[in-house]
């Protein structure tokens, strides 16, 4: 546990002092701030405020576009890096268990992540302390789903980003991943039988779209986002190990 | 070779191994996806961004095929004039309901969301399914009936004012009290029977140039259509439908249709110019306590041409109707009106009002224009043309008729009365809307306005200041500083 422990501050402090990080957390602020501002100067949401939640966090690029992107980014340096400039085989020796070792920079990466968002939730106090009258239920329930979307989306990176060196390939391989978990159900959506059926129960962006962002918290879709976190971080942990095996 | 074969049992150990996780997941999202495992919790302060308990109680009584489909298309311009709302915030409202009613349906009902962003071909597949035509929001359907909702059921609008550039705005609305009276109705199982009267020379409910078309709507608004003889054979019907009417009621049918009458049962008479007279008188004297009747003719009005008004044609004939001639006043026709529809009536005799008795109201649902005139027969058949013999103003084309108090079985007797028989046949795709309007009215099912709700609309009105300091926040504060702490870390690393 002490190694654990250990391991998860130690990669924290290093993506806290990363300026590779920060840049890209400068970068997802000014997307997400700009989007923040086209948003609330149209006419609809200056009608209605309680319709930026679901243009934020439902069906608005940043779930489409944004999301699927910036996660993969911030895992590559966690285990592509590693294995590229050779600290992977000294980790992998160290006395800690292989799953820690995978849990430790998930749990670092969603941390950090947390970040990425504590940005966005600054856009909604700054509006709020304008006189903006926000309905909390609708912010903070879909804030909840965009996290819960981030922390899978850490954990396909992480995925990606343990199967070579290459830094593009981990990166890009992770979010196309995730780009297909989220176009794909969208396709299907519509179709008739159990084709159809698979693709509703697994279409994020409806889940954050006509649940989270309207102030409802659904059990599967936490369910749904939790499950296939710790299906592609038990994969994860099942390529480290036949690393040892098949390196 | 050892060592090949060790690398291959332990590549198949781990894609063993990874097989097992991933059914492992299937299963526990199917498990979790199960209806009595899959709650919802409502985080608003209301307690109204879900379902009601009344809603999802109806929901749960429906059978296992149900289904629930709802088309988001902003299909009146006018609620999208001076940038307004009303499609976003209604359209918010009805995915969030829809996929609620999904949830705590307890899986016996299917939703699905069809909207401009959805595959054509899975959008078209969807309206030819259901059959669904513009305006209408929600189809739920179950058990081979099924009920429409439509947008102006959903929402109580205030339009937009040109004079002002005010846009159209959402005051009120009642997705979930609408969505539960539609589960409750279907759940009930209780599909009003339609007997339509095929004895006396008119057309059948199965021919498609007849009546075909009449049946198929009636069973879409969840009616049961059924084919009778006469009055007489209409003991267990809710509703009794004549288009035209070839010959007078035998002894038999007129002392059914009298008793009929007298029990305030519903019925909806449609007596074209053909109709026989006889029937006609018959029909008179069988409506004149209801205040109404028919008259003789075919109602005619001058075209509008650029060479001024045109008469002698046969379309002289055909009545276009717009929203300023139907009765502002009734729930027949109020909907019409504030869908600005349009109805054509080809070929139609004058309704009249009787002198009646105090018991029962009549109100014009559909007028002509005021210089229509009734076409009288000439010797040389119809004219299409105003002559001394005819008189010109303004004529009723449909009349209804109601108790002003419910009877003794707390029936409205209602009645409508419509002279023209050709628009619930060959003319029915003119003035679906009106037919469809009447059939609900006559079923005691017109519009209901109950509970109509507030959107909470939080409207934001910065002044210019305040907006300019969130848009330079959260553009150039919020990532600059955070650019220049990554800048900073750079700088310290450096040294």
């Amino acid at each position: 546990m002490r190694a654990f422990v250990a391991l998860w501050r130690r990669e924290v402090f290093s993506m806290m002092v990363s300026p590779f990080a920060f840049v890209l957390l400068g970068v997802w602020f000014l997307l997400n701030g700009m989007l923040f501002v086209v948003a609330l100067n149209t006419q609809q949401v200056m009608d209605d405020l309680r319709l930026l939640p679901p243009f934020l966090f439902g069906s608005g690029m940043l779930v489409w576009l944004l999301l699927p992107a910036f996660p993969p980014l911030l895992c590559i340096r966690l285990f592509a890096e590693e294995h590229r400039v050779g600290t992977l085989e000294p980790l992998l020796t160290a006395p800690i268990r292989d799953f820690a070792v995978v849990l430790a920079k998930y749990l670092a990466a969603c941390v950090f992540f947390l970040l990425f968002w504590g940005g966005v939730l600054l856009l909604f106090l700054l509006l709020h302390w304008h006189g903006g009258d926000l309905d909390w239920a609708r912010v903070l329930g879909g804030m909840t789903g965009a996290i819960l979307t981030s922390f899978l989306f850490l954990a396909t990176g992480l995925w990606a980003s343990s199967w070579s060196s290459n830094l593009v390939l981990g990166a890009g391989g992770g979010a196309a991943l995730n780009y297909l978990l989220l176009f794909v159900p969208a396709l299907f959506e519509l179709n008739e039988g159990a084709l159809g059926a698979v693709a509703r129960s697994m279409h994020l962006p409806n889940f954050l779209d006509r649940g989270f962002s309207a102030g409802l918290l659904d059990s599967y879709a936490l369910v749904y986002m939790l499950g296939l976190s710790a299906l592609f971080l038990f994969l994860t942990w099942m390529r480290l190990v036949s690393r040892r095996w098949v390196p | 070779m050892g060592a090949m074969s060790r690398r291959l049992r332990l590549g198949l150990l781990t894609m063993f191994a990874a097989a097992c996780a991933i059914t492992f997941t299937v299963l526990l999202l199917y498990t979790f996806s199960r209806p009595g495992l899959r709650v919802r919790i409502d985080l608003s302060s209301t307690g109204t961004a879900g379902l009601s308990d009344r809603t999802v109680t109806a929901l749960n009584q429906l059978p296992e095929d149900s289904r629930l489909t709802a088309f988001l298309f902003p299909e009146d311009d006018s609620f999208r004039w001076f940038n307004s709302n009303v499609y976003p915030q209604a359209f918010d409202r009805i995915t969030s309901l829809m996929e609620d009613a999904r949830v705590q349906s307890g899986g016996k009902l299917q939703t699905l969301v069809v909207d401009i962003n959805s595959p054509m071909v899975a959008r078209e597949r969807e309206i030819n399914r259901s059959a669904r035509k513009p305006g209408e929001a929600i189809i739920l359907e179950s058990g081979g009936h099924r009920r429409v909702i439509t947008f102006e059921d959903l929402f109580q609008i205030l339009r937009a004012n040109v004079n002002d550039n005010t846009p159209a705005r959402i005051q009120l609305e009642r997705v979930d009290a609408a969505l539960g009276d539609a589960a409750v109705a279907l759940a009930s199982g209780t599909t009003l029977k339609a007997g339509i009267v095929t004895g006396y020379g008119q057309a059948s409910p199965t021919d498609p140039n007849g009546l075909l078309g009449l049946s198929q709507l009636l069973v879409r608004d969840n009616w049961e259509p059924v084919e009778i003889e006469g009055p007489a054979d209409a003991d267990d019907c809710d509703l009794l439908i004549f288009v035209d009417q070839k010959q007078p009621f035998l002894p038999s049918d007129l002392s059914a249709m009298e008793t009929w009458l007298a029990e305030d049962k519903a019925v909806l008479v449609a007596l074209g110019p053909n109709a026989s007279p006889a029937a006609a008188q018959q029909w008179n004297q069988l409506l004149k306590d209801r205040g109404t009747g028919f008259e003789p003719g075919l109602l005619c009005e001058p075209i509008r041409s650029a060479n001024g008004m045109v008469e002698g044609r046969s379309d002289c004939a055909k009545l276009e109707l717009n929203s300023e001639r139907f009765s502002g006043q009734h729930p027949i026709t109020i909907p019409l009106i504030e869908d600005n529809r349009l109805l054509l009536v080809i070929g139609a005799r004058p309704v009249i009002f009787q002198s009646g008795t105090n018991d029962f109201t009549q109100e014009r649902l559909l007028r002509t224009d005021p210089l229509a005139w009734a076409d009288s027969q000439d010797p040389n058949g119809l004219v299409f043309s105003y002559d001394k013999n005819e008189e010109r103003g303004i004529r009723s084309i449909a009349v209804a008729s109601e108790r002003w108090a419910p009877g003794e079985e707390g029936r409205m007797g209602r009645i409508v009365a419509l002279g023209s028989s050709a628009s619930l046949g060959p003319g029915l795709d003119f003035n679906r809307d009106f037919i469809t309007s009447s059939l609900q009215w006559l079923g005691g099912d017109e519009r209901q306005a109950s509970g109509l709700i507030g959107l909470g609309e939080r409207p934001f009105r910065p002044d210019r200041a305040s907006l300019a300091r969130i848009n330079n926040m959260s553009v150039y504060g919020i990532p600059g500083v955070t650019l220049l702490i990554g800048l900073w870390i750079f700088w310290r690393r450096k040294r």
